[in-house]
């Protein structure tokens, strides 16, 4: 028995079009293994049974593949292996050519979208493919290609289907099941599934889990097909009678590890059980971010209406201008306007600068300190801050 | 590398199995084509299957029908391919240069050996399988235990691509054939571009014919007729609805404690008790399927 190239090119373009995840360099390694010594010193025989074996070995990507491909491959072999078997002129040699080429040119490119047959290449009368007319039941008797431009458009790209009646365990496959509703369907094919499934875990893994509202985030998905995926996170704001405020500005960029030392050491050991964590970056009054999502910002304002009741905790944790050594005017009204609101609400504030004191002076810090009780980052300094806040 | 065919015929001698510690490995005709495809074409086999189906087992038999030497590599959530490759121990290179400066070492070899940062690389089993000159037989055991980034650094490997060396300032060249095998539990996806250059193949259980070859492989003292009846109610077990169904190495190990410590009658009988099963810790895995 001999193999055919058309019959090869055949089978791959079947497997195509029914969306299994067949790409060139699969189809080349298939065709060259075929025509060499290799086949026949592995297999030992060249009938239909090692062929199909071989291009399981070399097609099959995943255990779920095997099913879909077993089926496809019978029913191409069903169908089709009388045509094209021992049939080396089926396909006008010009196609063949012109197709081997781009393949050989495109075999880096992994990308069949990329081949463009030409307009006047013949194809064989008996072989016919028709993206309309393609059925989800059966295969057509004469199929044709319609489409000059087969593969380069994108809108006549043909659908991945399958062609078996009872395809019910294929949904999480490539394939779209033919007996689902077109809006039941799940918009992507397992690729792009895997593909976002890993987006998502990066994003969770990015976000804090316990906020991530995940059906709604599935149904985002589901209702955007999965290509521009919307976190939506529960509204779950617990209030917490101890707010920490941290400063992340560039000139508190050297004290980020410190800033860290500090939440984990003060919530370790007891002193803020629970917190609502908040940082901002030069704007207090206008732009809080929660320090677990920082997506959406609110006011002071905003922040403040939420408390009815006294006895509520603050630590500001910022250097008040003093890394950089100079008095800035609006800073110091915005500070001030910021600590006004929060007495206001009933809390007790202590603010901890990351600097000794010494740096303080003509800062806006040295003025500061005179709203608010100010400590540096020191045993001492904590000490008296947590007696305040006590 | 032609001339290099597996054909899953040669098992261990008994001298062999103590030496060696190589146990028999019957492979089905599907897996002996997949090794021979990926011979030939110079790709890796990525195998799957469920834990306990001979996936790592079959690169030690390839390694040992063919007399080669196999590197063993065991993937970690935290590998990485650089650090797995090679460590330089730049800290024996200052020790040694701090010798030679103080007149301790005098030797000229000392001398050179401190001058060429060749000398203070060592190569990992996995760096030693890519570049030792010779043909090797390459095991990367449980692929998915890693980030995705592992796998597809590992693709310029694969593909015989030099592997660059910072402390050498240089790339190393992988030379000799490589038989790559790759496992994997898949715990996680693998890329696209990482399939790609793979022939995969999925190590099914085997067919009661295969298993009796198998168990007859093992135990070739054991009464045939005993094989067969065990193989029969190892089936019925595994058609139960279980968590975790066992496979052909818990199988091995339940036959091998039931051969140890009972004579044929016992086992008959034991068989026979349909209410408790014997030694099924070997067996089971999961509370539950215990329970049942």
């Amino acid at each position: 028995m001999t193999i055919s190239k058309s019959f090869l090119l055949n089978l791959y373009i079947f497997f195509r079009k029914n969306g299994f995840n067949v790409k060139l360099h699969d189809y080349l390694l298939l065709y060259q293994t075929v025509h060499s010594n290799i086949f026949k010193d592995i297999y030992k025989k060249k009938n239909i049974n090692t062929l199909k074996r071989l291009c399981k070995s070399l097609w099959v990507k995943y255990y779920e593949d095997e099913i879909i491909f077993e089926m496809l491959f019978d029913s191409f072999n069903n169908q089709k292996t009388n045509e094209f078997i021992n049939n080396e002129n089926n396909i006008n040699t010009n196609l063949k050519n012109n197709l081997k080429n781009n393949l050989e040119s495109n075999i880096t490119n992994e990308n069949i979208e990329t081949i463009h047959i030409k307009k006047n290449k013949k194809f064989p009368e008996t072989i016919q493919y028709s993206n309309d007319n393609f059925s989800n039941e059966v295969l057509p008797e004469k199929i044709h290609y319609s489409d000059d431009n087969f593969f380069n458009n994108e809108k006549q790209k043909p659908k991945a289907q399958l062609l078996f009646s009872k395809p019910k365990y294929h949904y999480s496959l490539h394939c779209r099941p033919p007996d689902l509703e077109e809006d039941m369907y799940f918009p992507a094919t397992r690729d792009e599934m895997r593909q976002y499934t890993q987006n998502i875990k990066l994003e969770v893994s990015i976000y804090n889990t316990k906020r991530l509202d995940i059906n709604n985030t599935i149904k985002n998905i589901h209702d955007n097909g999965g290509k521009l995926i919307k976190f939506v996170f529960k509204n779950d704001f617990e209030l917490s009678s101890n707010l920490i405020f941290i400063d992340k500005s560039r000139s508190m960029s050297p004290f980020d590890m410190q800033s860290e030392w500090l939440l984990t050491s003060l919530i370790m050991n007891g002193c803020i059980i629970k917190s609502n964590i908040y940082i901002f970056d030069n704007d207090m009054i206008n732009k809080l971010y929660r320090y677990n999502n920082q997506s959406n910002n609110l006011k002071i304002n905003e922040l403040i209406s939420c408390y009815k009741y006294k006895n509520n905790k603050a630590i500001i944790f910022s250097d008040a201008g003093a890394s950089r050594g100079s008095l800035n005017a609006k800073r110091i009204r915005n500070t001030q306007f910021f600590i006004k609101q929060l007495k206001s609400a009933g809390f007790s504030i202590v603010w901890l600068n990351p600097l000794p004191e010494d740096h303080w002076y003509i800062a806006s810090a040295d003025l500061i300190k005179n709203y608010v009780p100010m400590f540096d980052l020191s045993v001492n300094g904590l000490k008296k801050a947590i007696m305040i806040l006590s | 590398m032609e001339n290099l065919q597996y054909t899953g015929k040669r098992q261990p001698t008994p001298q062999e199995k103590v030496k060696d510690g190589i146990l028999p490995y019957i492979p089905d005709e599907l897996l002996i084509e997949a090794v021979n495809l990926s011979i030939v074409l110079q790709r890796p086999l990525l195998l799957m299957g469920e834990p306990g189906c001979g996936k790592t087992m079959l690169s030690h038999h390839v390694a040992f029908e063919l007399g080669l030497n196999l590197y063993s590599y065991s993937v970690r959530s935290s590998s990485n391919l650089n650090e797995d490759i090679y460590t330089y121990d730049a800290l024996m290179r200052l020790h040694d240069a701090e010798l030679v400066r103080q007149k301790i070492k005098t030797d000229e070899k000392d001398l050179k050996k401190v001058n060429d940062s060749k000398n203070y690389i060592k190569y990992s089993e996995l760096g030693k399988g890519f570049f030792t000159p010779q043909d090797s037989v390459i095991l990367i055991d449980e692929i998915d235990k890693a980030d995705i980034d592992f796998s597809d650094d590992l693709l310029g490997m694969l593909e015989k691509k030099p592997f660059y060396i910072k402390e050498l300032n240089g790339v190393k060249k992988i030379k000799g054939n490589k038989i790559v095998f790759i496992t994997s539990n898949k715990e996680k996806d693998l890329s696209d571009a990482f399939l790609r250059r793979c022939i995969f193949h999925y190590i099914h259980f085997p067919q009661n014919e295969h298993l009796y070859t198998i168990m007859k492989a093992h135990f070739p003292d054991v009464n045939e007729a005993i094989i067969k009846i065990i193989i029969k109610f190892f089936n019925k077990i595994r058609n139960k609805d279980l968590e975790k169904k066992p496979s052909t190495s818990e199988f091995i190990d339940w036959l091998r404690v039931l051969t140890a410590c009972h004579t044929d009658d016992e086992i008959i009988d034991i068989l026979g008790n349909d209410e408790t099963i014997k030694y099924s810790g070997t067996l089971f895995k999961k509370k539950n399927d215990l329970d049942k």
